[in-house]
């Protein structure tokens, strides 16, 4: 057994998904409390309907149902040719989406919206457009264009219909998963995908006018090579897709089952995959791509870079979200919702999920209350990650100390940071060097480090 | 001093006007030596009081005139269509029942809007200490005229951006003469009340909010407001609080 089985994964880390995939949720409980559940979560959803500019309303809905095992997956995941297991499940998630929406007030509008896999594709449109119909009536659903409508897409199965189909439905943006096109890579994560295939999709979403299009591939992944993975993001980079999302394969077998079918010996070593995230990097800046950080690539002009510019980008569960400050809503097993300072996660198990659920529950099985001195962290990070600098004044709306005295306090943990030029202090203003954008990950993990530490606890 | 039997309820505090935090703002506001030391011997009746919960309700008979020592009060009719009206929000300092003086019941309904206290006084024996002392007559008219002020401020044509900046106004100005920061305050009441309050619709209020944080008049997080440009958000107000 590994010994990761019983490693936490830490609070900053699972709330900006590094080291996660940026659309997935952990699958495994960490600082959940039991002792928060619905009561909590009633009085959480009280308070954001009560704040006097309401935070905007996203909406994820988990389909965690696939066809076949990808032995990388970190997901959440059931591989199923049950399809009354299935229509089972889109029943308690309408019934979840109905009870949830009723403690929402309607003037709140839902602007974004994301279908998270599993592979939601699986379930088939028909599914899909029940959901969507279900979320139509319960919520206050935007119809304009600046709504972020987003669906996972299966490259394998998806045909010119089903994206046309999708937009019918209202979806605006899609993205596709595509860890590797070399055919060795593709065996020994068991999943096999066609540069044929992912052309076609590209042509047919471009046909349908989607305003953001991703494709999200992996570094690090078993029997890959430098030449191989620059050769996939060449070719990514000539598809021109909206953003490229690059992650870092993380071997976790004791928290991912799928992952024991992957023998360690296969994996490239660590300087190798450094190696392989410069030289993925240095391609792609080349390519016209702009690195918002953390491995998300983004083209100027495209619906992510204006938000950028536009200081209205936000790091969450999802990963980048358009919309700073959103209150996300997640639906179905393990889905987490985020309401300000809480969060709540459904059951894991689909069967006690579905239970609750059909019973009239509203799916949450704990949560987490982020304590002051996690706030403070998590403002100062999130603005690091979106803006790659936090200001005086910004933080002076939401915390009572002095800005200058709690950097100061957070001294130790800073000046490393400082000296290795990846982030410049001023008394007014923290600020990300270029170099430290391209290693966001290190300030989240030292942020991490001073809350592991309860450094700043007494901090008042 | 005339004998009323005590018609109150509740703790009798050992607070006293002379040292209560709010004393100097509410109704000792201007009372010589002599009047404090009379206020003091009133029957003061302390309570705390959870939120949501009533400490009027319209109908009621008359207890007395109860001070805000803390937290924040919301009063309210409920029309023959069981619409609910927010009449007003009283603060720290101010007074809960002046409209039940006349007619002997409250005409209105308050509640509260978060954990407060209030110091509640016979309405008798204050009137009776009143009529000789000046500076606690003058007092009371300001108490009740200022709550009247307040009555007309949302009344007649104005845009939405005026009623919620007079709104913020009034309340910054009310705050700022007991002492507290009229640059930055929390607003306990819910956008409907507001909404409600000025006659807008509650999506209206978060949508003027908005506006003004974008326009750099205020900056807001959750239900805390900081004004940050104090003479943009008077011009706003000036049609209202002028009218």
């Amino acid at each position: 057994m590994d010994k990761e089985t019983s490693s936490e994964i830490p609070r900053l880390l699972q709330r900006f998904g590094v080291d996660m995939p940026p659309l997935g949720i952990t699958a495994e409980p960490t600082q959940f409390d039991y002792d928060i559940g619905e009561l909590e979560f009633r009085d959480a959803m009280l308070a954001a309907n009560e704040q006097l500019i309401p935070a905007r309303l996203s909406l994820a809905a988990q389909l965690p149902f696939c066809a076949s095992l990808c032995y990388h997956c970190a997901r959440q995941k059931k591989v199923t040719r049950n399809a009354r297991l299935m229509a089972a499940y889109v029943d308690a998630l309408c019934k979840e989406i109905r009870s949830k929406s009723e403690l929402i007030d309607q003037d709140r509008l839902v602007e974004q919206l994301w279908f998270v896999g599993g592979s939601p594709a699986y379930l088939g449109i028909t599914s899909l457009g029940r959901i969507m119909t279900e979320i139509g009536q319960c919520f206050a659903v935007s119809g304009s264009n600046s709504r972020y409508f987003m669906v996972e897409v299966d490259a394998r199965t998806a045909t010119p219909q089903y994206v046309a189909q999708l937009s019918m439905l209202g979806v605006n943006a899609m993205r596709t998963w595509v860890p590797a096109m070399s055919e060795s890579v593709q065996t020994s994560i068991n999943r096999e995908q066609s540069a044929e295939s992912l052309a076609s999709l590209m042509m047919a979403a471009r046909r349908t006018s989607f305003r953001d299009v991703t494709l999200a591939t992996r570094y690090g992944l078993p029997m890959q090579s430098i030449e191989g993975l620059t050769n996939d993001i060449d070719w990514l980079a000539d598809l021109g897709p909206d953003n490229i999302v690059t992650e870092r394969y993380q071997h976790r077998p004791g928290l991912h089952a799928s992952q024991r079918l992957i023998p360690r010996t296969l994996l490239p070593e660590i300087d190798v995959v450094d190696d392989m995230e410069a030289q993925m990097t240095e391609r792609l800046l080349l390519a016209g791509y702009e690195h918002i950080g953390l491995g998300y690539f983004t083209r100027t002009g495209s619906v992510m870079h204006r938000a950028k510019d536009q200081g209205q980008l936000q790091r969450g569960l999802m990963g980048y979200m358009i919309g700073a400050g959103a209150d996300t809503l997640g639906f179905g097993a393990g889905a987490i919702s985020s309401i300000e300072d809480f969060l709540f996660r459904a059951p894991a198990d689909i069967d006690a999920y579905m239970r609750n659920s059909q019973s009239g529950g509203l799916a949450i099985e704990a949560g987490y209350c982020a304590d002051l001195a996690t706030e403070r962290a998590c403002f100062i990070v999130e603005r690091m990650l979106c803006d790659g600098v936090c200001r005086e004044r910004d933080w002076s709306v939401s915390f009572d100390i002095p800005f200058n005295r709690y950097i100061d306090a957070l001294g130790s943990y800073i000046q490393p940071l400082v000296v290795e030029d990846i982030l410049t202090f001023d008394q007014h203003t923290l600020t990300v060097t270029e170099r430290g954008r391209q290693s966001l990950g290190r300030i989240v993990q030292t942020f991490e480090k001073s809350l592991q530490d309860k450094a700043l606890v007494s901090l008042h | 001093m005339g004998t009323t039997t005590p018609i109150l309820r509740g703790q009798v505090a050992e607070a006293r006007c002379s040292d209560c935090q709010v004393g100097q703002f509410c109704l000792a506001a201007g009372s010589d030596e002599e009047t404090l030391l009379k206020l003091d011997e009133l029957l003061h009746v302390d309570s705390s009081v959870d939120s949501g919960e009533h400490v009027a309700r319209r109908g009621d008979a008359f207890k007395g005139v109860m001070a805000v020592r803390s937290g924040c009060f919301k009063s309210y009719r409920v029309d023959r269509e069981g619409r609910e009206q927010v009449r007003r929000f009283h603060f720290p300092g101010e007074l809960i029942g002046l409209d039940a003086v006349s007619m002997g019941v409250y005409q209105d309904s308050t509640v509260a809007l978060q954990k407060g206290a209030t110091c509640a006084i016979d309405y008798r024996q204050l009137l009776e200490l009143s009529s000789c002392a000046a500076g606690l007559q003058q007092q009371l008219f300001r108490l009740f005229s200022g709550q009247l002020a307040e009555q007309q401020l949302h009344a007649g044509e104005f845009s939405a951006e005026e009623r919620i900046a007079a709104f913020i106004v009034d309340i910054s100005a009310r705050l700022a003469s007991r002492g507290w920061d009229g640059d930055q305050f929390e607003l306990a009441m819910s956008r409907g009340d507001i909404g409600n309050h000025l006659g807008l619709a509650t999506e209206t209020v978060s949508r003027v909010f908005s506006r003004l944080r974008t326009a750099g008049v205020l900056t807001v997080r959750r239900k805390h407001i900081v004004i940050t440009d104090r003479p943009s958000l008077e011009s706003m107000a000036e049609s209202i609080l002028t009218a």
